[in-house]
């Protein structure tokens, strides 16, 4: 059976998040991060985690519409499960850039590649 | 991988995401919903209203919304004192109930930041100032009976 392997490079994600190119959209990453953390901690706390992403955390890759990729992944950070949904983009300055679409608790059960199980 | 330019990676629109700074834009800090400055400028989604926000806007921010946090902090904790004071409640003596250095408070009303647990406190005695004052003052001169037993027990 072929493994399921992210739509994005889990080696580029890291890189682009060490080198913090990391946009966060507001409503379902950076509102549950600043919530859960009380202030900025909880930003830099997830972009290290993507700097520190694991291809054994990676869930499923989600097709969202004209060829948009969304990589899913069950990140333990702060010992709370979070659902992450990411993808590579071409920034407005023309470089790539690691667009956090979600970095919430999950909203439902999540199996990662390595086989752990994350349920709500 | 699909260019921010062409289209709103949360909702699809074409070419709807551009720089916006404008009133009325809140985010979650410490407990409370703050007002990002409204001449920030931060990628907008002007279909579905997203925002997405990168490193300097968030570094831009972070200042901003720690220096709005410390006044509302303030303004709450300065508005609870008036509250207390116009209730005849003397400074020195909730300072003492709270077991705070004599002046403290006055600090709050110049310069000094409350904790989140003395404006807490501050909140749940204005509500009955003499009250809950009393309580307290009960509660700390209750002598100490965990020796006593001890002392017993030995």
């Amino acid at each position: 059976m072929k493994k399921r392997v992210p739509h994005h490079p889990v080696e580029e994600v890291r890189r682009l998040a060490a080198a913090g190119r990391v946009r966060i959209l507001q409503s379902r990453a950076l509102a549950p991060l600043l919530k859960h953390f009380g202030g900025m901690r909880g930003r830099r706390l997830a972009e290290q985690a993507l700097a520190n992403l694991s291809a054994d955390d990676f869930v499923e890759t989600i097709e969202q519409r004209r060829d948009q990729f969304l990589d899913v992944y069950a990140v333990l950070m702060d010992a709370v499960d979070w659902y992450v949904k990411i993808e590579i983009i071409i920034a407005m300055d023309g470089e790539e850039q690691v667009l956090c679409i979600s970095f919430h608790y999950p909203e439902r059960t999540m199996i990662t590649v390595s086989g752990r199980k994350v349920i709500v | 991988m699909n260019s921010m330019i062409e289209a709103c990676p949360a909702c699809g629109a074409d070419r709807s995401v551009h720089l916006a700074a404008k009133p009325g834009r809140f985010l979650p800090y410490h407990g409370l919903e703050l007002e990002v400055p409204e001449d920030l400028e931060v990628p907008e989604c002007e279909s579905c209203g997203e925002r997405f926000w990168g490193p300097k806007e968030l570094d831009a921010v972070e200042v901003a919304l720690d220096a709005a946090y410390r006044a509302e902090m303030q303004r709450r904790a300065i508005e609870l004192l008036a509250k207390l004071e116009a209730a005849n409640i003397s400074q020195r003596r909730l300072e003492r109930v709270l077991q705070l250095s004599q002046g403290y408070l006055s600090k709050i009303r110049s310069k000094e930041t409350p904790s989140v647990a003395l404006l807490s406190e501050l909140v749940l005695i204005a509500e009955e100032p003499e009250a809950r004052l009393a309580s307290l003052e009960r509660f700390w001169s209750t002598p100490n009976r965990a020796k006593g037993r001890a002392k017993a027990s030995a």
